[in-house]
């Protein structure tokens, strides 16, 4: 009897521990594909087909009241601006995947007091003029509104593109403060900044429980959950309302939303669509991206068929073999990852080059603009402008229908 | 003085005892039948459904129903299985080994520090120079893919180094083996420390490295590793009669004529290659190496290491097998890590023999 | 077969200290003897054994084995010419005794330990000659201590040893089990023509059963002989003895040194006077024979069953019929 119970609590334990691996949090898994990792140059607005006009309201420079024409969210699904007497309040829905909660924001002008309203939402005085920027998908929205010299401090130089934050990283202008457990918290508070925004991932690299402690404003910033990429370029309403010029923001992001649809539209004109498979086994697993995430929607748009679009989920860790079965003949491979060329490509698995679409030369790669430690601007400024990704896609799988386009963020593995 | 033996007199008279005869024999010839069929087993299962038929027709050169079937076979079950059969055996009769010299049951492949060493090497090249750094190295031709198992490689044999260097000096086993420990402990300590200090989608690779995989060996990489697992083995086929002597204590194993340094370092030596490539191709897989010779001293009623060495190596194969077809969970599109299917499955089945059996071979002479 | 001239044993102690434990010893040892080492706790037993068997490196002085210095012998022919059995039992798990002693043919097989049918009758032999024929099929760990140990003698056996040198191979082993070892080892030297070493803290049965006994002291120095002459000659006397603890020449065995306080006469014979006497010698009582005039007088009378014991002094007398309760009553009248 006393075997079997010792035999039995042992087996339990080395359950509990064996099912340690198994604990880290899909949100972990999510971030490979879709986290943004580098910040923007602005990029030219080479084509705005059709312009939306807004006529802007004369900006006061009293901060009595708020100042911004009132907006809509239309395709963002996991943040609302709701405008009440005097404030706003902006509700990120799911602050990381799997929250159980909520977190809102009550904007109010400065010296203002707090309205009954808002609840145990978290104040903020706007307009904001120091802002603390711990991703790299807030500097493109920021450009939008033209408020990139708010920023004040930032957590990681290395991956970031745009070169002005980089400048002043470089000089000391623009402090750096690290991230997660290892954040500067003492430099953040004696910086007093207006804002400091982040992501969150629910895990314990977060970097939000510490600075919350230390009575940071802080911001959470949900963008990349968003499955749309009009929902996510959308976020650049959220940044600005902190600025009070989100009607600014939502200037831009219509240009953005009619070069998308037009884009879109052409691309629905194409009654042969090619096939498409995207990312890289890494130690026999190949991590795709489902039905329900920022790619599929992508490719969707762009007209073409992803080998895995039925799949349901946001990503979905699946054998090498799975893959190979049902992607070995696709006619494109996009978004590989670091390689540059199909040398380096090669190099990670010899089995590479068994898929069609190597030996036809029909990889892209979304890193034609990266900096010197492979950050690349796809995941920085290519957030606020997916009508240009849209492009790059488009052009990449039916190059006649924009012969005059060239690709931006894309290039191919030569 | 006597007519030459012949062969059968031989085996005969160096079988584990004569009870034991008859069913020594037998085990060994299972073991090597289960051991075909759980190859044909391991190469028709997978996510992709390949109907028996086929893969045989491919195993002997004829095409397919589909030839992404022919290449999948061909490129990657085939290389899988292989990889699972020498990592198996390797992990099983390097543990083997570090059990008798450590006269430790506990031991297992990695206890001189030579797993962190190798996660030393994977986190400094994932966690610092990044992902970026070893994909650099992916454009150098033939090393591209074996960027990942240099650095594991340079980082076992950097402890292994160590360990031999200050090894001469030591006579106590358990003075070594402490060592080894701590060789262990500082080297975790450092890619802890460079783990806390990264971001988290590195983190993420060098925990998906860390979770053990036998699919990511590719023939390239096979050219390398098989040759280094085969001298392993080969120096440890050498070994049995010295790891004999060393079954009853140095002491007496030096009145008997064994060289201990010298043995140590030939042990420390195969034990260190087989674990070390182990960990470098496929990760660190757990495990095994201390369960496998259990089991068999258990199956075999014997210490000898003549039949134990071939015996772990036979079943470290044949559980490596098992183990990954567990994990590539078949039918189902999605994988599991080795190093869980290990542990999980390996744990309780090892009670249920040394609760079984009371000649555990749980103890040692030191 | 194995001689020392002007040897020194000890250990470096530290970067350049050395610590002798003995130094100009003069040693031998033939065939067909048993010699027994003897000696205090913490002398150097177990180093002159490990340093004769070539375990330990002397500190200078030369070893001869069968007339060649030891330091010329390889590992391997040393161990064709030497067989050791140490103190502790050893634990293996999951080897049998026929394995077991099979080990000791390791200086004779090849390099892959290939087991010859010669092989097999010498492991046989072993086991017969030790009387564990009965075992060979069994376990190691299933052995009680005293079979472990003469498993271990097979063993030594095995490699057909031209000295067997054994260290305390007693020590963990029940009187029956100590009896029974030493006869064998006598057994050994004087059938089997090996000569045999064997250190041991049984005096009694080493005093019996030795041919020759090496006694150390405790500066390291050796005087050897056959037991009697060393007793004789007064050696063991002054080797062994502490404050309160003497050897006794006549019994051959040790007394606790409290001088009698008092003196007693005793009337008995035989067994009882044996007795009675070691009884009141050991309750510190000098025992002088019939007829001495003292005033405490111990009669046994076994003319009557049971035997009485009867205590006289100062005129009183009292009967017991055990010695324990005769002592009793003499205690509590002094």
């Amino acid at each position: 009897m006393k075997k079997v119970i010792l035999a039995v609590s042992v087996i339990l334990s080395l359950l509990a521990a064996a099912c340690q691996p198994l604990m880290t949090p899909p949100a972990q898994v999510e971030l490979t594909i879709e986290a943004p990792a580098e910040s923007p140059t602005a990029p030219e607005e080479t084509e705005a087909a059709t312009e939306v006009q807004v006529t802007p309201e004369p900006k006061l420079t009293g901060d009595v009241s708020l100042t911004s024409e009132h907006v809509s969210v239309d395709y963002a699904k996991n943040f609302s601006i709701e405008y009440g007497e005097g404030y706003k309040l902006l509700t990120v829905l799911q602050p990381w995947a799997g929250a159980e909660q909520a977190f809102r924001y009550v904007l109010i002008p400065r010296g203002a007091s707090v309205p009954d309203e808002a609840g145990n939402a978290m104040p903020i005085e706007t307009p904001v003029e120091s802002f603390v920027a711990m991703s790299t998908t807030y500097y493109p929205f920021l450009e939008w509104i033209d408020k990139l010299n708010t920023v004040t401090a930032i957590d990681d130089p290395a991956y970031v593109f745009n070169a002005d934050i980089q400048s002043r990283a470089a000089s000391g202008e623009i402090a750096v403060v690290g991230s997660g457990a290892t954040a500067d918290i003492e430099t953040l508070v004696a910086l007093n900044p207006d804002v400091v925004m982040t992501n969150a991932y629910g895990s314990v690299y977060d970097s939000h429980p510490k600075m919350i402690e230390a009575n940071l404003p802080v911001v959470i910033n949900a963008d990349y959950l968003e499955e749309s990429p009009l929902g996510r370029a959308e976020w650049g309403k959220f940044i600005a309302a902190f600025y009070d010029q989100e009607d600014v923001a939502a200037v831009e992001f219509e240009k953005v939303v009619s070069a998308y649809n037009q884009t879109k539209q052409l691309a629905e004109s194409m009654d042969e669509r090619v096939t498409v498979i995207v990312n890289t086994d890494y130690q026999g697993t190949w991590y795709v991206p489902g039905a329900q995430s920022y790619p599929a929607h992508l490719m969707k748009d762009a007209g073409a068929n992803y080998v895995f679009a039925d799949q349901e989920g946001s990503t979905l860790p699946l054998s090498f073999e799975v893959v190979f079965d049902k992607g070995k003949d696709a006619d494109y491979w996009i978004n590989v990852g670091f390689p540059a060329d199909k040398a380096s490509l090669l190099g990670l698995d010899s089995r590479y080059a068994e898929f069609k679409a190597f030996k036809t030369d029909h990889v892209y790669n979304n890193n034609a603009r990266s900096n010197a430690n492979g950050g690349s601007d796809y995941f920085e400024s290519g957030v606020a402008r997916p009508d240009v990704v849209l492009k790059d896609l488009v052009k990449v799988f039916y190059p006649d229908l924009l012969p005059d386009y060239e690709l931006y963020y894309y290039q191919l593995l030569k | 003085m006597e007519k030459k033996p012949t062969a059968a007199e031989l085996l005969g008279n160096n079988l584990p005892q004569q009870r034991d005869r008859l069913s020594a024999i037998r085990v060994f010839a299972l073991l090597l039948v289960g051991l075909a069929v759980l190859f044909v087993v391991s190469i028709s299962l997978g996510s992709v459904r390949i109907p028996l038929a086929d893969v045989i027709k491919i195993l002997f050169g004829q095409p397919a129903a589909r030839d992404t079937w022919t290449s999948i076979v061909l490129n990657f079950r085939l290389t899988k299985a292989l990889t699972a059969m020498l990592v198996g055996a390797a992990l099983s009769v390097s543990g083997l080994q570090m059990q008798t010299l450590f006269r430790n049951p506990l031991a297992d492949p990695f206890i001189l520090g030579i797993n962190s060493g190798a996660a030393l090497g994977v986190a400094l090249t994932i966690l610092t120079i990044g992902a970026t750094g070893a994909y650099l190295l992916a454009g150098l031709g033939t090393f591209g893919d074996l960027s990942l198992a240099i650095a594991a490689s340079m980082g076992a044999g950097l402890v292994l180094g160590m360990i031999l260097l200050v090894g001469r000096r030591i006579k106590n086993p358990t003075t070594l083996l402490i060592l080894g420990l701590m060789f262990g402990h500082a080297t975790g300590a450092v890619v802890s420390l460079l783990i806390y200090f990264s971001i988290p989608e590195r983190i993420q690779a060098y925990t998906i490295w860390s979770y053990g995989s036998f699919a990511g060996v590719t023939w390239s990489q096979m050219r390398v590793m098989l040759p280094v697992i085969l001298l392993g083995l080969l120096i440890a086929v050498f070994l049995p009669k010295s790891l004999n002597a060393l079954l009853l204590g140095e002491e007496y194993a030096r009145t008997l004529g064994l060289n201990i340094a010298r043995t140590r370092f030939w042990v420390l030596l195969s034990a260190s290659i087989l674990a070390g490539t182990a960990t470098a191709f496929c990760g660190p897989i757990g495990f095994l190496g201390v369960a496998i010779p259990h089991v068999s001293r258990n199956l075999f009623k014997t210490s000898d290491h003549k039949w134990l060495l071939p015996a772990v190596a036979l079943l470290g194969a044949g559980a490596a097998l098992v183990a990954d077809a567990i994990a590539q969970l078949p039918g189902s599109q999605y994988v599991l890590p080795i190093n869980v299917i290990t542990s999980l499955f390996g744990a309780p089945f090892v009670l249920w023999v040394v609760f079984k059996k009371k000649r555990g071979a749980t103890s040692f002479t030191v | 077969m194995l001689q020392t001239s002007a040897l020194a044993i000890g250990f470096k102690e530290g970067r350049d200290g050395v610590s002798t434990i003995s130094q100009g010893l003069n040693l031998r040892l033939n065939p067909n003897e048993l010699v027994c080492l003897v000696g205090p706790n913490g002398v150097g037993k177990s180093t002159l054994l490990r340093t004769l068997i070539g375990l330990q490196k002397p500190l200078s002085g030369e070893i001869r084995l069968l007339g060649q210095s030891l330091k010329q012998f390889t590992a391997t022919q040393l161990a064709k010419s030497v067989s050791v059995v140490l103190t502790n039992p050893v634990s293996a798990g999951a080897m049998r005794v026929g394995e077991l002693v099979a080990l000791g043919r390791y200086p004779f097989t090849g390099l892959f330990d290939v087991l010859t049918r010669n092989d097999l009758d010498v492991v046989d032999q072993s086991l017969e000659i030790v009387g564990a024929m009965p075992l060979k099929n069994r376990y190691i760990d299933e052995l009680s201590d005293g079979e472990k140990q003469r498993v271990m003698v097979a063993r030594a056996l095995a490699q057909e040893p031209h000295l067997l040198v054994l260290d305390e191979p007693t020590a963990f082993l029940d009187l029956p089990g100590r009896v029974s070892m030493l006869s064998l080892l006598k057994e050994l030297a004087h059938k089997q023509k090996k000569a045999v070493l064997t250190s041991t803290h049984d005096l009694d049965l080493a005093l019996h059963t030795a041919d020759r006994i090496w006694l150390m002291n405790r500066n390291g120095e050796i005087s050897e002989g056959s037991p009697e002459d060393l007793v004789l000659n007064g050696q063991f006397g002054k080797t062994f003895n502490q404050s309160n603890v003497t050897f006794n020449a006549n019994t051959g065995s040790f007394n606790l040194g409290r001088p009698p306080h008092r003196s007693i006469e005793l009337h008995a014979s035989g067994i009882n006077l044996i007795w009675t006497k070691r009884a009141l010698q050991r309750a510190g009582y000098e025992v002088q024979p019939a007829g001495s005039g003292n005033e405490f007088i111990v009669e046994v009378d076994d003319s009557t069953r049971p035997v009485i014991w009867r205590l006289r002094y100062h005129g009183k007398s009292s009967e017991h019929t055990s010695i324990y309760s005769m002592l009793l009553s003499l205690e509590s009248d002094i």
